[in-house]
């Protein structure tokens, strides 16, 4: 019976489509007119139609019981074992971006601020000492420029975007902009003592490489305490410490200026820019903070409060060059501990953004396979 | 079709009610699935062999149904239907691979009868078959087949699928689909003639007249 021996598989499938009525007109004229002279593919065309309908009068069977669905089988699995929709997907997609941009821009921030921060080290020795009376002045023209200087940070700085808001007010600014600040200065800090103040005045700046906090605090102080002391650089002390705070580039500039090879990117940066700057800076200090604030504003407070007690001080960067004049500025430096806090936070936060974005997308591509699982 | 409930003469036509649920109207789409569970399930019975794998798949597939419902445009809800049935019961199938402990080997040849599925009253044409032995034969030879050639078998010769329609369902091409489909009927033809000596006169259709 099975399969004849003249029957190959080729004949088979002529056979079985010619049932189904898939053959074509020539295929089917064909196969007829060899099922009038071939009698083995009339049996096989007969058994196969016999199998075919059996399997085709296979009876119904009767489902076991109701498949009726409850909302908790065709919500919960979205809602709470996993979002396999469409809006998920493209919600995490976006979030895991949004993070790891975040989170990358603060990295930059901070790797900008060491450089800066390396650079503010050496002169910041010396460009401190001058920076106290440099600083009196300055701080007086900071106040014009640092509007305008302000304004030109948001926009050279990518990040200003976030600290707009804050970067307004600068005696408002000062308090909380210095916590926000510290964070990001602080890893860059530790080298430029001096500069220190720059240093963490320059939020902005990131140092991947950044030391941890307490070095920075303590070089910042230090640095402050320097340029007060031996020398009275009215730029370094006032400027520095702003305009550090405020723009990374601008700060390291500014701080290399007071310093040795500094004084050449000082002398680069115009003057009213410096000045600007550290309004600017203190801007950028609000914007570094804003970004914090988003996400980790707790971190930034944190920070400045631990790392600097002084920081208290801080809030009033501004009165910093006042104080500058005097020994006190040094005190007054001690904000500079706290912008190291806030470079710190930076780094940190740059991480924990990025671990987001890296959380995000993961959630996504879960999202994306529940998806291809319900089709 | 602004409201959720409609009138009674509008439950009957499927189309509304379809459309109801396609706006995410659970108890219009029951009304589907009170319809259609039967072939559903017969469907996966089929594919998968066992009352438990049909069970799971056959309601895998009524929510992957109404989930994607917004897909449907238009024609045989049936065949859309059963394409997802056919769907449901490769990933059900694939599952079982990944964790076997439900053994495959259970799945061919583990229930050799149809179980406590009834003929469906209301489909009579099958009676013709009643014969519950030659139906727990024929059920065995399907299940002997591979899972492609079974899959292909069941589309065509349960679920009355065209060629293209397989195709679509299982991503092999036509060409494909002849051949698995003509070796799947061979197979069961040869397998149903051994047993068929079993079986009353009556059902030896098989041999050569």
């Amino acid at each position: 019976m099975p399969a004849e021996p003249r029957i190959t598989d080729r004949d088979l499938e002529l056979l079985s489509a010619y049932i189904d009525g898939e053959l074509s007109t020539a295929e089917r004229s064909e196969l007829e007119a060899r099922l009038e002279r071939e009698p083995q593919l009339q049996r096989e065309l007969r058994t196969l139609r016999q199998t075919v309908e059996l399997v085709r009068l296979m009876p119904r069977l009767r489902a076991p019981r109701d498949f009726t669905l409850t909302p908790e089988m065709v919500r919960p699995p979205r809602v709470l074992i996993f979002p396999a929709t469409a809006a998920f997907s493209a919600l995490s997609a976006v979030a895991a971006a949004l993070f790891i941009l975040v989170g990358v821009l603060l990295l930059v921030q901070r790797d900008s601020t060491l450089t800066g921060e390396l650079a503010l080290a050496p002169a910041t020795s010396e460009a401190v000492a001058l920076a106290p009376t440099l600083s009196v002045e300055e701080t007086l023209p900071v106040p014009q420029a640092g509007l305008t200087a302000l304004e030109a940070e948001q926009e050279a700085s990518g990040p200003a975007i976030l600290s707009q808001p804050e970067g307004a007010p600068l005696p408002q600014a000062t308090l909380p902009m210095a916590p926000a600040a510290i964070p990001q200065v602080m890893p860059g800090d530790g080298l430029g003592s001096g500069g220190a103040a720059g240093d963490s005045l320059a939020p902005n700046a990131r140092s991947p490489e950044m030391f941890a906090p307490p070095v920075d605090s303590f070089a910042q102080s230090e640095g402050m305490y320097d340029m007060s002391e031996p020398r009275s650089a009215p730029f370094l002390p006032t400027t520095a410490l702003e305009t550090d705070m405020e723009v990374d580039d601008t700060a390291s500039a500014r701080s290399a200026a007071p310093g040795d090879g500094m004084a050449d990117l000082m002398m680069a940066v115009p003057a009213g820019e410096a000045t600007g700057e550290t309004e600017t800076a203190e801007e950028a200090v609000g914007i570094m903070m804003a970004v914090p604030e988003a996400e980790a504003t707790e971190a930034p407070a944190q920070v400045a409060q631990a790392a600097s007690p002084t920081a208290t001080l801080t809030p009033t960067e501004e009165p910093m060059p006042t104080p500058t004049a005097t020994p006190e500025p040094t005190p007054t430096a001690t904000p500079t501990p706290l912008i190291p806090v806030s470079e710190h936070s930076a780094g940190i936060l740059g991480i924990v953004f990025i671990l987001l974005g890296i959380v995000a997308f993961g959630l996504f591509a879960l999202a994306q396979a529940a998806r291809r699982r319900r089709g | 079709m602004q409201s959720v409930y409609l009138p009674e003469d509008q439950l009957h036509d499927e189309a509304a009610l379809i459309e109801v649920a396609r706006r995410g109207d659970l108890s219009a789409f029951n009304a589907l699935v009170l319809r259609y569970q039967n072939i559903v399930y017969t469907v996966a019975y089929r594919i998968m062999g066992d009352q438990q794998s049909a069970s799971d798949a056959t309601q895998e597939a009524f929510i992957s149904a109404f989930r994607r419902l917004s897909t449907f445009r238009g024609g045989s809800f049936r065949s859309w239907l059963l394409r997802i049935t056919a769907n449901a019961c490769y990933d059900e199938l694939r599952r079982l691979k990944r964790r076997p402990a439900t053994s495959l080997e259970e799945l061919p040849s583990a229930e050799s009868d149809d179980g406590p599925s009834l003929p469906d009253d209301t489909d009579t044409p099958e009676e013709v078959i009643e014969q519950s032995e030659l139906r727990n034969a024929i059920q065995q030879c399907i299940q002997a087949l591979g899972e492609d050639q079974r899959t292909v078998m069941v589309l065509s010769d349960v679920d009355g699928l065209s060629y293209q329609e397989i195709a679509d369902v299982t991503g092999a091409n036509l060409g494909t689909i002849k051949s698995r489909l003509s070796r799947a009927r061979a197979a069961v033809r040869d397998c149903l003639q051994a047993v068929q000596e079993l079986l009353p006169s009556a059902y030896r259709l098989m041999d050569n007249e």
